[in-house]
């Protein structure tokens, strides 16, 4: 009889509770105004009281992201994207929480299956190009930047990293039109300069490539890779200009503090070129 | 006045309260700029077209409902309906992103709730 009573007590209490429609829209207003951390274990309660809402997985997938719960924010993501939520927000958010969790290769995965179905989302697309630079996939990457460059050619951001990863997969001549592009608009970008005496090492110009080091200097006299490639370059024709430099490098390099190894290599050369005189 | 005769007017005039037609106004403007707050979508809901032109002109028009997937987006605070032919635009709502919208001169309601949306078009402006 008591159990009976129970039940009853239980089934009015349950009826009295709110409905999943109250609890969606609370969950909503939450999420609207970025109170992720309140939105989210009203999702959760959905997930078994409105089991067939598909709003559900995306909204989980973005509000653990938000909130940093990477592996939450993959598990639902892929749950999402199984029942065929495949919106933008779904891929951006996901591949954000896989390079979180340091799942490289998930990662990749969601930026490429997301710049396939979303090829007009810039900031997605850059996101990639980074990531795919970081793990040394100079091919894509450069692939990557190089559409946006030529979408946007005034971009110095998107057109400097499609001239790096040209250069870091070897294609120099590409590398050199971004590189002369950047100057072309900002001459005393120093970074460019470097990158265009780089190339020329590379072309086995060396002459062209000590003028672009120097220019880069001109522009930023604290570059010490310049001055480094330069002094270096310098050794086979003018070893007393090659000495100064090397001496000059040493300085900048102690006051920065860079690695040891870079300090004895300058000091080994100083040695080297004094010894030569 | 009897009290049951003053009991049955208070019917009628609740009744007759009742009947009046409800609003077909819905809120949110015809175009502009709005920042993406959410986005859902609601499988087969039973909704009515209706253009926004006869609210305008205080026609009460036909309600045929009928059966959609409805795409909503919230948009500084207030929920419209996307176009059905803009699910691609839809698909690629970003959170916190401000787009440009404007209607397409259709309102909807919903039959469940009785709720009235306002149905754009995004990124157009």
């Amino acid at each position: 009889m008591n159990l009976k009573f129970c039940l009853l007590g239980l089934l009015v209490l349950s009826a009295c509770g709110p409905s999943k429609e109250e609890i969606y829209q609370e969950a909503n207003a939450h999420f609207a105004k970025t109170e992720y951390k309140e939105s989210l274990p009203l999702y959760e309660q959905l997930l078994i009281k409105d089991a067939n809402n598909i709003n559900l997985y995306p909204k989980l997938t973005i509000a653990y992201g938000m909130t940093g719960d990477w592996a939450k924010c993959v598990q639902y993501s892929e749950d999402a994207l199984q029942k065929g939520q495949d919106l933008y927000e779904v891929y951006s958010v996901s591949a954000l929480c896989y390079e979180r969790l340091n799942q490289w290769e998930k990662a990749k995965t969601a930026y490429q299956v997301g710049m396939k179905k979303y090829p007009d989302q810039q900031t997605f697309h850059i996101r990639a190009g980074l990531l795919f630079f970081t793990q040394a996939d100079y091919e894509t990457s450069s692939q990557i930047f190089k559409k946006w460059a030529d979408i946007r050619p005034q971009d110095l951001d998107i057109n400097y990293n499609a001239a790096v990863s040209l250069e870091k997969s070897n294609q120099s001549d590409a590398a050199e039109l971004y590189y002369r592009r950047i100057l072309a608009i900002k001459p005393e970008h120093a970074n460019a300069s470097f990158g265009l005496g780089s190339v020329f090492e590379q072309k086995k110009q060396p002459a062209l490539a000590i003028g672009f080091y120097e220019k880069a200097l001109k522009s930023n006299p604290e570059h010490l890779s310049a001055l480094l490639n330069l002094a270096r370059l310098q050794e086979t024709k003018q070893p007393q200009v090659a000495l100064k430099s090397w001496q000059k490098y040493l300085v900048m390099a102690k006051e920065t503090k860079q690695p040891e190894s870079f300090i004895k290599k300058a000091e080994s050369r100083i040695q080297a070129l004094k010894g030569r005189g | 006045m009897h009290f049951v005769m003053k009991i049955f007017i208070f019917c009628v005039f609740a009744f007759l309260m009742a009947c009046k037609p409800a609003s077909l106004e819905a809120p949110g403007s015809d175009k502009g700029f709005g920042t993406v707050q959410d986005f859902s979508i609601s499988p087969n809901v039973r909704m009515a077209l209706y253009s926004s032109s006869d609210t305008e002109a205080e026609k009460q028009p036909e309600l045929e409902f009928g059966s959609m997937d409805v795409h909503y987006v919230t948009l500084d605070g207030t929920t419209y309906m996307v176009d059905w032919s803009d699910i691609e635009d839809f698909k690629s709502l970003k959170i916190g992103a401000q787009i440009p919208f404007r209607s397409n001169g259709y309102l909807a309601r919903e039959e469940s709730t009785g709720k009235n949306y306002r149905v754009i078009m995004l990124n157009e402006s």
